[in-house]
């Protein structure tokens, strides 16, 4: 197998279906699982809460909700109970499907083809790395923004923030057109921006696995082998720091873009 | 974090609510380009509901990319407060 | 890599993730740090409380202690002026005796005196009435030298 076909390998979706109504059965998958995983998780620690002394997880999982509550109170104007879930959601399971991209970047299409018995199986772990997860909660977020946006400022105001709003009451056409733009890009950027990122990650971790991988061959092994997992090694971290960055990012421009819905001065 | 927010009403409009509004300038570049591939989607879509192909499309980038300039310049101005603010900053220290 | 419907399926798994997490995660474990930062509140707030109460307590006891050590200066100060009294009383009762016994004492005196007197005088008179007897070797009619041996005696 070649590099170019190795690689091509690994970014294809496990997908049926024609046209428009492809599904990617692996991202869909993963992520709902993951979903699963922080339902489930979260139904457990459910039903052992107290008020008193929390253990060690509960301990946890409240950092991280009063790390949530405390962003959404800095950048959060309005009041909307909607909000806090919304970003914590959005938190936990972008954190949870770049975690994905941390295991080995053959482990699972490996297995996968073990147990499919096709060699040829595709198989991509990280959902955040298929564009339709990242434009699917984007597009979310974009539908939210619209609501309260034409929520708050009214249906009038909405109208107005399209006729006026870049460059002043003469030049209407361009403006519409230039709001539809500014509009459209709140979403396109949140989701191009964790995937752009994700899918980077991806494409250098398949490089690096390509050092000790199709290069080398025989006694190279030696020298290639440890050059790897240095080179990955070094990458995990700092692909750790990454995909919290990115899930933070996502969750802290969703509510200061929701934010600005609620601004009426906007 | 008090201090930017208690910033006089005009500048207030042109800024995004709030300390974390500086998080958007992480993603300054991304903006930039997802301003750029806006206005290709909406002249797309433009030309095809007019059916005049390039045009739209063309014009419509060039929106998208003076918008985008514009909102990474404004989201840039924050980075360099006002001369007058600097000022007043610098008494409240001494 | 292309948009198809699996953006979709992932749009509706997404809201149906905000709905769950909304319901199993966000809302218990809110109201619970909720709860608990009203009872830490509530906890502080007793015990400042409870400070002021003890301060309060601790002032008025103050005063008590005040008061009473007022009331005792002034039970020893009347106490005090009392018993000057007493013994002022008791040095005028005192002076008033000594006054009268000395009195009295001076009374018997002059009664003795007057008494001494009288028998000397009368011890004189017979004295003299019989020296002079002597003297004149014969008995002196004391009825006819009555008024001579009167005058004697007064002298005396």
């Amino acid at each position: 197998m070649g590099t170019v076909e190795y690689i091509q390998h690994h970014l294809t979706n496990n997908s049926i279906g024609e046209g428009f109504w492809t599904l990617n059965i692996d991202t869909i998958v993963v992520s709902l699982i993951l979903g699963a995983l922080i339902v489930f998780v979260s139904a457990r620690l459910g039903r052992q809460l107290s008020t008193g002394e929390p253990g060690g997880f509960q301990n946890f999982v409240e950092s991280i909700l009063d790390f949530v509550a405390t962003n959404v109170r800095d950048a959060f104007p309005g009041h909307n109970p909607i909000i806090a879930p919304l970003a914590l959601t959005i938190f936990i399971w972008v954190w949870l499907m770049n975690f994905m991209d941390m295991i080995p970047v053959d482990l699972f299409p490996y297995l996968f083809q073990l147990i499919t018995g096709d060699s040829h199986a595709f198989l991509k772990i990280v959902p955040t790395t298929d564009l339709n997860t990242t434009l699917a909660m984007a597009l979310t977020v974009f539908v939210l923004i619209i609501f309260y946006s034409i929520k708050i400022k009214g249906v009038w105001g909405f109208t107005k923030m399209f006729l006026f709003h870049p460059f002043g009451k003469f030049f209407i056409p361009v403006n519409i057109v230039m709001t539809f733009i500014e509009e459209i890009s709140k979403p396109l950027s949140l989701a191009l921006r964790l995937f752009g990122n994700m899918f980077a990650g991806e494409l250098v971790f398949l490089l690096i696995a390509l050092i000790g991988g199709t290069l080398a061959v025989g006694a190279a092994a030696l020298f290639w082998a440890p050059l790897q997992i240095i080179l990955d090694l070094g990458w995990l971290i700092f692909h750790l720091l990454v995909i919290t960055l990115q899930a933070f990012i996502f969750m802290v421009l969703t509510i200061v873009y929701l934010g600005m819905a609620h601004d009426e001065s906007h | 974090m008090s201090e930017s927010n208690k910033t006089k009403p005009d500048a207030e409009r042109t800024k995004p609510p709030g300390a974390a509004a500086n998080y958007l300038l992480i993603s300054a570049g991304s903006i930039f380009t997802s301003m750029l591939i806006a206005g290709f989607i909406v002249g797309y879509m433009l030309d095809q509901l007019f059916d005049t192909t390039p045009l739209f499309f063309l014009s419509c980038a060039v929106l998208g990319f003076i918008g985008g300039i514009q909102k990474v310049h404004q989201l840039t101005k924050r980075l360099d407060p006002p001369l007058k603010e600097k000022e007043s900053e610098d008494d409240q220290k001494s | 890599m292309s948009i198809n419907a699996t953006l979709l399926i992932q749009m509706i798994a997404f809201m149906l993730l905000i709905w769950l997490v909304n319901k199993v995660l966000w809302a218990p474990l809110s109201k619970l740090m909720e709860d608990r930062q009203k009872k830490i509140a509530d906890g502080l707030s007793a015990a400042e409380k409870g400070k002021h109460e003890l301060e309060l307590a601790e002032q008025k006891a103050k005063d008590v202690l005040k008061d009473a050590k007022t009331q005792a200066q002034n039970i020893l100060g009347q106490a005090e002026k009392r018993g000057s009294e007493i013994v002022e009383d008791a040095k005028v009762k005192a002076t008033e005796e000594a006054g009268r016994i000395k009195a009295s004492a001076q009374a018997e005196i002059e009664q003795e005196v007057s008494r001494a007197r009288e028998g000397l005088r009368k011890e004189v008179s017979s004295i003299a009435i019989s020296g002079a007897e002597k003297i004149l070797g014969k008995e002196v009619d004391a009825a006819a030298h009555n008024d001579m041996l009167e005058t004697l005696i007064k002298s005396i």
